[in-house]
């Protein structure tokens, strides 16, 4: 019997020695042969017939003429012939509909089969059909299949649901199958909890607002259970989903995550990447003393390492993650540098993802075992990793100060070999470490200066003209060296161009005598033969600035830069935050969120980390505790605007008329590759095209306002404020606006934008007055800004010293500005200005020093903008918008206070959900519920809307009673507390009633003023 | 989750071609021979997009084994997938070559069509895949007398493990306790090797 079995079994072995053969038959006349095979009565012969057909269909010939016979092979015991032929079907049944009807019965007659296989085999195959008869067929079997005794049978029904839903979402709602699919959640079989986990989560991306996967504590702990003892694939389901859970509180995050832990020692790297996303994610709600946070944090770095020795493909995908992480929680794997160290036999890809990770980790601690590896890269033979490996010296030279020396005297070296792609990726370097250290290491531009003839690439091209514009004083030749790129100016790229420029225009400021000639001819070249409107624009600043006054031109183009910042690659904190929620999938790959590469409403749902302070109740009176904490999160929106990808603010930016009520976010400094392509060119007006856009507003020059202040507005406020260039300089007020101090006159719609077109050397008292002044400018047609309230004295001469000081505070483009003006009305020089804020209600602090670079003349004014962060210390001040401030200068240290409008502190992404704001307004007890009135208002309820929309107070809904209309608002405030509203607005009363509803109370009080504030200006 | 999977020999020329989603073309096929294989810089990433639509791919030898999709998926598991699939095929037929894969491609085809379901990656223990997917695989075509021993032996094997009630897996436990049919032996089986992994 054994024997007759095997001698069974040889000849099958024997026929299928030759299924290679299948893919060479190319004779005429085939369908017709294959046609009469698949009809043959016997068995093996109809066998190899279907075979041909599967190979044929492989290699991409059309035989799909042969349908009905394939068909007819159908119905046969033997599970490979039928296996054969449902593969036939998948593919073709789409071609033919009408003859895919003919396997229906079939398939029905399959799902009742005895054998759990083919059950299972038949409902598999009848969701692969795209076919609305098949479809409709479907249900009954896929029904019973769902509750079917073998659970084989129900992990296939389950993904079968969710091929129906792609095929048809509407009829499996109508049937009912996704209530069945979510007590399978409830499944005793871990692999049908697994897919059916699987499929409901597709189909709730493809539902954003539906509340399918109803994750709650008890289905949790399911999923948990489930978790251990399912396949490798179904705990990487599992973990994706647990992913998207919001726990409750911290104690049932840290509860998952210990039950997530084990995980990390699994075999599978999906299965660590899912369970590390779990963590990293969970862990934003842990309290940062709690003991287990350190331990967690521990237990994260070595499965982060194991992965590392993955498979390449693997550990790309490893890499490219790490690389997040390490951006969000350095700390996790700070000591393990060593393991990032490239291989040799690293594939490149592997190899660039390691470099940029040493360099992340660089500090002072490794940069002696980093420096010695980076110069071993130099020396590779890959041009990309070559580049790559200088190019991180250089930003080690830039991140760790001790090691500049060191990193300056590798790159040296490494321009003496000759080579050329690494001389000029050498240069580029050294002239962000120029930027870093100013006057320090520039004994090296000899031998820079040495390599000019050897530069063929544009950034590196720009870079030596940088760097000979720079430092023209100390550069003999300096003018030959620029004649000379001078020459091809036309053949060279903007970006040498614009470079070349500039210096030359410093060129001509510190050595005018010898260099005359030299401006003129680099000034006609950019504006009378040039079509490139950046150049144009800029040779025409230059031109003007230089012929109207040029000491403010040496003030302009030759003033202290900004240094730049250690980090310049990092990820925008939105985006990361998102990608962190995203680990272990395409978009932490790509480094992208979702919906840059994903099409239609998958993937369109941002996710966010969860905030540390678990609700909203421990808000009443903000301590430091829930405010600090908070802050890594929260505070991230006020920096950038929540649109999403950085590129598309700058365009806004860019294209928006004044609506946008400031200057870039000053973040966007980091990503100056992009800046600079949008802003024209024009934010590196001042002498170098990394420059971050926002420059500190210099003193004016008090003999020319009219002509100086157009050319501000453009400096400090690089792409913005287009239009104000265009307005007649005529604004500029006569002294005797001064007067009414403080007043609350009505002041411009415009006045949003003012204080980027405030000359520099305005008299300092500015109140209502010059609020009438610009109200001229609002019937230009200014559209409508955030309410900015007037500047009102602070700080009276008298009081101190002849310092005068008068302010108030912006929103703009989500960064809260201090804006400045100060006077010296005495008669010495005063300089070193500084300022310090203590504790307040809400954590304002400045987030940069005061920038009054050059000393403040007897009679002189400046306009200072001061951004703002709300991460300082929080101590609750009475009233609670009040601020106190100390302002320092060479004179002696000066007090003041001043209450900041609250409105400043509205966030952008304030816009609550209409059934979350329902919710919460039922949430908040009534007796947190207060009432204002606001007079003498006559806006109807759209244009109040409008104003209050662009204070960041949002309109959810809007409801019309018997002629009244209901307003119904969100605001969030930076330290994450919401304040709902309810403005009540009748027709033809000018008074308006507003109630407003907080979980802290004591706000109430002061957004209503706000909204007053808002309404009536 | 995985829309398709195609195997390439090293001229690009399809071996294999699985779509599992309505959102991959037949024209995905051509698109990663043309941009990857035929490239005319070496590609620099596992992972690549074309047209929105992102392939990952791994080589073995001079096959090259694509998975394709136009969703965020779980990159990781992807790639852990692919080496997965590859130790599969090496279980029944060894060696992945191009010969190797034009044996078997009905095989491969029914092995595809149980591992991967509508693109989510199922059971592919091959122990247990051993159980229900009963083809031998054809390997190369030398055959050694001991090649051939081996085989046999492999036979027996697999007709005694393949008699209800007494076979094992590949890890050797015995499995005893049925339940209902073949597809419920296999789950507890999996469960098992599962706990035990």
């Amino acid at each position: 019997m054994e024997w007759a079995n095997q001698l069974c079994e040889n000849r099958q072995f024997g026929s299928k020695m030759t299924d290679s053969k299948y893919f060479t038959t190319t004779k005429k006349g085939e369908i017709f042969e294959l046609k009469a095979e698949l009809n043959s009565d016997k068995k093996e012969k109809k066998k190899e017939a279907v075979k041909k057909v599967i190979a044929s269909m492989t290699v991409g010939k059309d035989v799909s003429a042969l349908f009905p016979d394939v068909v007819n092979c159908m119905q046969t015991d033997n599970l490979e012939l039928k296996k054969l032929v449902y593969l036939y079907l998948m593919n073709y049944a789409k071609s033919q509909p009408d003859m895919a009807i003919m396997a229906v019965n079939t398939f029905v007659k399959d799902c009742e089969d005895p054998n759990p296989l083919i059950r299972a085999l038949a409902v598999r195959t009848m969701g692969c059909i795209r076919v609305d008869k098949i479809t409709e067929y479907l249900c009954e079997p896929l029904r019973k299949c769902l509750k079917d005794e073998d659970p084989y049978v129900r992990k296939t029904a389950a993904v079968c649901v969710a091929k129906l839903h792609d095929i048809n979402a509407q009829l499996v709602e109508d049937q009912g199958f996704l209530d069945t699919l979510k007590d399978l959640i409830s499944d005793s079989n871990p692999m049908v909890v697994a897919n059916a986990v699987a499929a409901l989560s597709e189909i709730a991306e493809s539902h954003p607002n539906s509340n399918l996967l109803d994750l709650n504590p008890q289905s949790i702990n399911k999923l948990l259970t489930a978790l251990n003892e399912c396949t490798e694939w179904g705990q990487i389901f599992i973990l994706d989903c647990l992913a998207n859970y919001a726990p409750r509180d911290d104690r049932e995050s840290q509860s998952i995550c210990e039950r997530v832990t084990p995980r990390l020692s699994h075999a599978n790297s999906a299965v660590v990447l899912s369970a590390v996303k779990v963590l990293m994610k969970f862990m934003e709600m842990l309290p940062k003393d709690l003991d287990y946070y350190g331990t967690l944090l521990k237990k994260l770095a070595p499965p982060l390492v194991t992965l590392l020795s993955a498979e390449p493909e693997l550990q790309y995908v490893a890499l490219r993650n790490i690389n997040l992480i390490v951006q969000k929680r350095p700390e996790i794997l700070k000591h393990e540098m060593k393991v990032f160290f490239v291989k040799y036999n690293d594939p490149i890809y592997v190899k660039l993802e390691k470099l940029d990770i040493m360099i992340r980790l660089a500090s002072q601690a490794n940069i002696a075992q980093v420096l010695a590896e980076l110069k071993e890269y130099a020396t590779e033979v890959d041009v990309d990793f070559v580049r790559k490996a200088v190019r991180a010296i250089g930003r080690c030279a830039i991140k760790v100060e001790q090691s500049a020396e060191r990193c300056v005297s590798t790159l040296l070296d490494l321009i003496q070999t000759k080579v050329n792609y690494v001389v000029q990726e050498a240069i580029v370097v050294i002239k962000d470490i120029f930027r870093k250290y100013p006057n320090k290491y520039e004994s090296v531009i000899a031998t820079l200066c040495e390599n000019l003839d050897s530069l063929d690439e544009p950034e590196a091209r720009a870079a030596m003209i940088w760097i000979v514009g720079e430092y023209a004083e100390r550069i003999d030749n300096a003018d030959e060296l620029l004649e000379s790129f001078l020459e091809g100016f036309h053949d060279e790229s903007t970006q040498v161009q614009l470079q070349l420029l500039t210096a030359i225009v410093k060129l001509f400021l510190k050595k005018p005598t010898e260099t005359q000639e030299l401006v003129q001819q680099v000034l006609s070249l950019a504006t009378q033969d040039s079509d490139n409107p950046d150049l144009r624009d800029r040779g025409y600043i230059y031109w003007r600035l230089l012929s109207t006054d040029p000491v403010a031109a040496k003030e302009v183009v030759l003033a202290e830069k900004p240094l730049i910042s250690e980090e310049t690659d990092l990820i925008e904190p939105t985006l990361l935050e998102e990608l962190i929620c995203h680990i272990g999938t395409l978009a932490s790959v790509y480094h992208k969120p979702p919906s840059a590469f994903v099409e239609g409403s998958r993937g369109v749902m941002h996710k966010r980390l969860p905030a540390r302070t678990g609700s909203g109740e421990s808000t009443e009176s903000p301590d430091v505790g829930t405010i600090a904490g908070g802050s890594g999160t929260e505070t991230a929106p006020s920096i950038i605007p929540s649109q999403g990808d950085l590129l598309g603010d700058l365009l806004n930016l860019d294209l928006a008329p004044p609506t946008t009520t400031g200057p870039p976010p000053p973040t966007s400094g980091m990503q100056m590759g992009g800046m600079d392509l949008l802003g024209g060119g024009l934010d590196s007006l001042m002498g170098d095209e990394s420059e971050p856009p926002h420059i500190p507003p210099r003193t004016g020059t008090p003999q020319s306002p009219r002509a100086l202040s157009p050319i501000y507005t453009h400096t400090d406020y690089t792409c913005c404020d287009y239009s104000h260039t265009d307005s007649p300089p005529d604004h500029s007020p006569p002294a005797e606006l001064g007067g009414d101090i403080g007043g609350s006159a009505a002041m411009g719609a415009g006045f949003g934008a003012v204080p980027a077109v405030m000359p520099a050397s305005l008299n300092a008292p500015m109140g209502g007055g010059l609020g009438d002044l610009f109200d001229l400018g609002g019937g230009v047609g200014m559209p409508l800004g955030a309410y900015i309230p007037p500047k009102t004295v602070w700080l009276p001469a008298m009081k101190a010293k002849g310092l005068e000081i008068s302010g108030t505070f912006a929103r703009r483009a989500g960064v809260i500005q201090m804006e400045l003006t100060l006077t010296n009305k005495a008669m010495s020089v005063m300089t070193d200005f500084a300022i310090q804020f203590n504790r307040n209600s809400f954590g304002l602090a400045p987030a940069g020093p005061l920038q009054v670079l050059s000393p403040l003349s007897p009679n002189q004014t400046i306009e200072v903008s001061l951004p703002l962060s709300t991460v300082g210390p929080v101590m609750k001040m009475e009233p609670l918008n009040n601020l106190q401030v100390a302002v320092k200068n060479n004179i002696d240290v000066f007090y003041f206070s001043c209450q900041y409008p609250i409105s400043m502190l509205f966030v952008e992404d304030g816009k609550m959900e209409r059934q979350v704001f329902l919710a919460t307004w039922k949430d908040i007890p009534n007796e947190n519920e207060s009432q204002f009135q606001i007079k003498d208002c006559h806006l109807n309820s759209d244009a109040a809307s409008n104003k209050l929309q662009a204070s960041n107070i949002f309109t959810i809904a809007k409801r019309t009673v018997e002629g009244q209309d209901m307003l119904y608002m969100s605001i969030k405030l930076s330290n994450g507390i919401w304040v709902l509203a309810e403005l009540r607005v009748q027709t033809g009363n000018p008074n308006y009633t507003i109630s407003v509803k907080c979980r802290a109370p004591e706000v109430s009080q002061c957004v209503f003023q706000c909204c007053e504030a808002v309404l009536k200006n | 989750m995985i829309g398709g999977l195609f195997i390439y020999n090293h001229k690009g020329e399809v071996l294999i071609s699985r779509v599992y989603r309505d959102d991959i073309g037949r024209h995905a096929v051509d698109a990663f021979r043309v941009n990857v294989i035929h490239a005319r810089q070496q590609v620099r990433s596992p992972v690549t997009n074309i047209a929105r639509t992102s392939f990952f791919h791994v080589k073995r030898s001079n096959i090259w084994l694509a998975a394709v999709t136009k969703q965020n998926v779980n990159a990781a598991m992807v790639f852990e997938f692919l080496y997965k699939m590859c130790d599969v095929m090496a279980a029944y037929f060894g060696k992945i070559s191009e010969e190797n894969i034009k044996n078997n491609f009905v095989l491969i085809y029914e092995l595809l069509d149980e591992i991967l379901d509508f693109g989510y990656p199922q059971n592919s223990e091959t122990g247990a895949l051993k159980t229900f997917i009963t083809q031998q695989g054809i390997k190369g075509q030398v055959r050694s007398i001991s090649l051939s021993i081996c085989f046999l032996i492999h036979f027996c094997f697999f007709l005694c493990s393949s008699s209800p009630g007494n076979w094992a897996t590949d890890k050797g436990r015995a499995v005893s306790d049925h339940q209902s049919g073949d597809g419920a032996d296999w789950l507890a089986l999996r469960k098992r090797s599962e706990n035990h992994g």
